[in-house]
């Protein structure tokens, strides 16, 4: 079976500090307890820092859930 | 980042593969020949990859093994998420470094947090890590496996309140482990988003409540509710929260001065115009550094980050970031320097190499018009180097010389080369000898009435600041560039001078240390040799001479003065007869260590004459003294005149003006003078081991 890799899944198990995380079974902030606004301004950063891209300020407004976090990723990185 | 890297895309290819044993087969093939070195990147998907690895396939992962720098660290990610802690602790420790950058902090790191899981201590990792890490990752990751180690023993503790205008919550977890590395451990109060007033001027806020030894006042330009142009209102405001600081807590204050920003309506004109955002805010720096208070220069610190990148609008507006979170490390290393001097942690005295440090070349070699020092390009930048500590020497750091060299030969270039700035009565202690340098710096600690942690040791040489590390690691040891035109630079960078305050005494320091150190008398310790010798990670290849190295051979024994104990000259035929003579024995030297090769460094030649071997070359590259190879050379010696039925080894000394290290050589070895410079050695009393720290390899 291929090993899967995820690297916006990547960013969040290593700005969490949650090794076993699972994009696919979370959405927003009230899932997961270590994420919490701080937390959110450094995924934003380590974000950024790994796909190589700036977000606007109203794209970081936007980004509040991980769909809409991979929304905004998925248009910045097409463009 | 770069996408291109062959690691890159072969971990992604197999991580693609459907069966585990042919993914198996791909990374071992692709670590062997790309794994030499690994970018910052790639040790990360190497992490990630250890540990898809051990939930998916653990049997197959068990059996990834490549002795490259980057299979080592994939196994010993293996080994990690498989929790065999201590094993990849191990590993981690002795995986040779790629840079002395972001990659061996992430390795020492990667190796305390393994240390820390199997239950040991990991206070030099730690510490080591932090002092190179370069980004906030790194510094957060540091920050908190020291929460897991607990408290370090004996070491200074302060309370610290940050106080200022943006959000500060990112400051702590860099600013922290920075300042552990520097021997001092913080509590931090960290203040709330533009509440600095109140939590200095409230009794009753939760910074009262904390009552900081230390508050650092973090104010930019936007606290002072600047127009967008036009008048301020001084620092009027800063000094009444300086005052209740320090009357209120005993606090010391370090204020940062004010960034002057990039974007400004006036353009250009902001720095003319009396009333220009530019000119205000240079002004009221001028206040600031009139006032008394210990400054952080934030506006040079800006301009060395870039200014650009520093203030990131988009960080300021979306979450109050201010400078912007990858800049922290810098700001971090830079609060710490004055954290530092507050504390009086201050390094006090910087310890200097001669040849290849002041210099270009080797004194004792090379002669007064031999070594490089002005005229050409490479001379200059020793010469600049040489400016810089005079500027150190000026504001009251004394200087000290220590070297391994023949005390007339050090001195030589003082007294009559032409182009040298630093005079011998620059220096506060002049110690040229051949102790070891760990020793001589002791030396240097006790004649100037020092702590040995105040001396800062600069080496051009990578194997002597290993040693002085190894030996004592309360000295200062900042890694030092190859190219000498950026000396000073490196040493500028590691702040261990930086000071809060500069009196009139403490200029004329440098000279009263000089006079003090006259006064004392010298005295020598010794060390924990072996140690060191083992941390080298020798290895030694003996070999009889052939015609591929005939031209080095030749060179270094007609160039070698010091370690040289017969001082005879020869010529590429002489040398050649001797190649296959069964009557003589020849070795040559040549040295690896876990910096690299040394190159052939090293000559025996002793011929048979009746039941005894005698010693007619015996010789050794300066670059090698000091770690007992010749103790191995020796040894090779003894055993072939052993097994050849020879009964004794016969040395010479022949004096020269340069050889005279090595006059007491063969005593040291058990031989018995015979007069006229000859010695001798029965070869039933002599010790035909080969030492334990040394990997030896003869043929």
């Amino acid at each position: 079976m291929a090993l899967g890799d995820d690297p916006l899944e990547a960013v969040f198990r290593e700005v969490l500090q949650r090794d076993d995380l699972q994009l696919s079974s979370i959405s927003t902030f009230e899932d997961v307890p270590e994420w919490d606004s701080l937390a959110h301004v450094n995924l934003i950063a380590a974000i950024e820092e790994r796909f190589d891209v700036k977000f606007t300020v109203p794209e970081i407004m936007e980004m509040n859930s991980v769909e809409e976090i991979r929304e905004v990723l998925a248009a910045k990185t097409a463009a | 980042m770069s996408e291109l890297d062959p690691l890159l895309i072969g971990i992604a290819k197999a991580r693609e593969v459907e069966q585990a044993g042919e993914r198996r087969a791909l990374l071992e093939d692709l670590l062997n020949r790309h794994g030499a070195t690994y970018s910052l990147q790639v040790l990360e998907a190497l992490s990630r990859l250890a540990r898809d690895l051990v939930s998916a396939e653990p049997g197959e992962a068990a059996l990834l093994k490549v002795a490259t720098p980057a299979g080592t660290w994939l196994t010993a990610s293996i080994l990690e998420s498989g929790k065999q802690y201590g094993e990849a602790a191990a590993l981690f420790e002795a995986l040779p470094d790629v840079d002395w950058g972001e990659r061996r902090a992430m390795r020492l790191l990667a190796c305390a947090r393994n240390r820390l899981r199997s239950g040991e201590q990991a206070w030099r990792q730690l510490h080591e890590g932090i002092e190179c890490a370069e980004t906030r990752k790194s510094l957060t990751l540091a920050d908190q496996l020291l929460k897991r180690a607990g408290m370090p023993p004996a070491r200074i503790r302060k309370r610290l309140a940050l106080l200022g205008t943006g959000s500060l919550q990112f400051w702590a977890p860099v600013l922290r482990p920075v300042a552990f590395a520097a021997g001092i451990d913080l509590e931090i109060h960290v203040g709330q988003y533009d509440q600095y007033r109140q939590e200095i001027l409230d009794p009753e806020s939760d910074v009262s409540a904390f009552r900081p030894e230390i508050v650092i006042l973090a104010t930019d330009w936007r606290s002072l509710a600047l127009p967008e142009e036009g008048a301020s209102p001084g620092i009027s405001g800063l000094r009444t929260l300086w005052e209740s600081c320090s009357s209120r807590w005993g606090a010391t204050v370090i204020q940062h001065n004010f960034e002057v920003p990039e974007v400004s309506a006036l353009g250009n004109l902001s720095a003319i115009l009396p009333e220009g955002r530019a000119r205000v805010l240079r002004r009221l720096n001028e206040e600031l550094a009139d006032s008394g208070v210990a400054i952080l220069d934030v506006d040079q610190l800006a301009g060395l980050y870039g200014k650009q990148r520093w203030s990131d609008p988009a960080q300021w507006i979306a979450a109050k970031q201010y400078p912007h979170p990858e800049a922290l490390p810098l700001l971090a290393r830079h609060q710490t320097a004055l954290l530092r001097a507050v504390c009086g942690l201050t390094s006090k005295c910087a310890v200097l190499d001669l040849d290849g440090t002041l210099w270009g070349g080797t004194i004792g070699e090379d002669g007064v018009e031999g070594i490089r020092l002005g005229g050409t390009a490479e001379g200059e930048a020793y010469l600049s180097f040489q400016r810089y500590l005079l500027g150190l020497r000026d504001r009251g750091i004394p200087l000290a010389v220590c070297s391994k060299n023949n005390p007339e030969d050090a001195l030589e270039p003082f007294r009559q080369h032409p182009e040298m700035l630093l005079k011998v009565e620059d220096f506060a202690v002049f110690l040229a000898n051949w102790n070891s340098k760990p020793d001589n710096l002791r030396t240097i600690a006790s004649t100037l009435q020092l702590g040995i942690e105040s001396l800062v040791f600069i080496d051009d040489h990578p194997v002597e600041r290993a040693r002085v590390r190894a030996e004592l690691p309360d000295v200062a040891v900042p890694e030092m560039p190859a190219d000498p035109a950026l000396y000073a630079t490196a040493l500028h960078r590691t702040l261990l001078f930086e000071s809060v305050t500069l009196t009139g005494e403490d200029r004329k320091r440098a000279e009263s240390y000089r006079e003090n150190a006259q006064r004392q008398a010298l005295q020598t310790s010794s060390a924990n040799m072996e140690d060191f010798l083992a941390g080298l990670a020798m290895r030694i290849e003996l070999k009889p001479f052939d015609r591929a190295n005939l031209p080095r051979i030749v060179q270094l024994i007609n160039k070698t003065n010091q370690f040289n104990l017969t001082t005879r000259r020869v010529s590429t035929a002489d040398v050649e007869q001797l190649i296959g003579d069964p009557q003589v024995y020849t070795q040559f030297m040549r040295l690896y260590d876990r910096f690299g090769d040394n190159g052939i460094s090293g000559i025996l030649v002793a011929i048979r004459e009746g039941g005894s071997y005698r010693i007619d070359q015996w010789l050794l590259s300066c670059r090698v003294l000091g770690r007992r190879v010749e103790d191995v050379m020796l040894t090779a010696l003894l055993r072939h005149a052993a097994a050849d039925g020879a009964t004794e080894a016969i040395g010479e000394y022949l004096p020269t003006a340069k050889n005279s290290q090595v006059a007491g050589l063969y005593p040291k070895f058990g031989f018995e003078p015979l007069g006229s410079g000859l010695f001798r050695l029965p070869i039933e009393y002599a010790a035909l081991e080969f030492p334990a720290w040394a990997e030896v390899t003869t043929c």
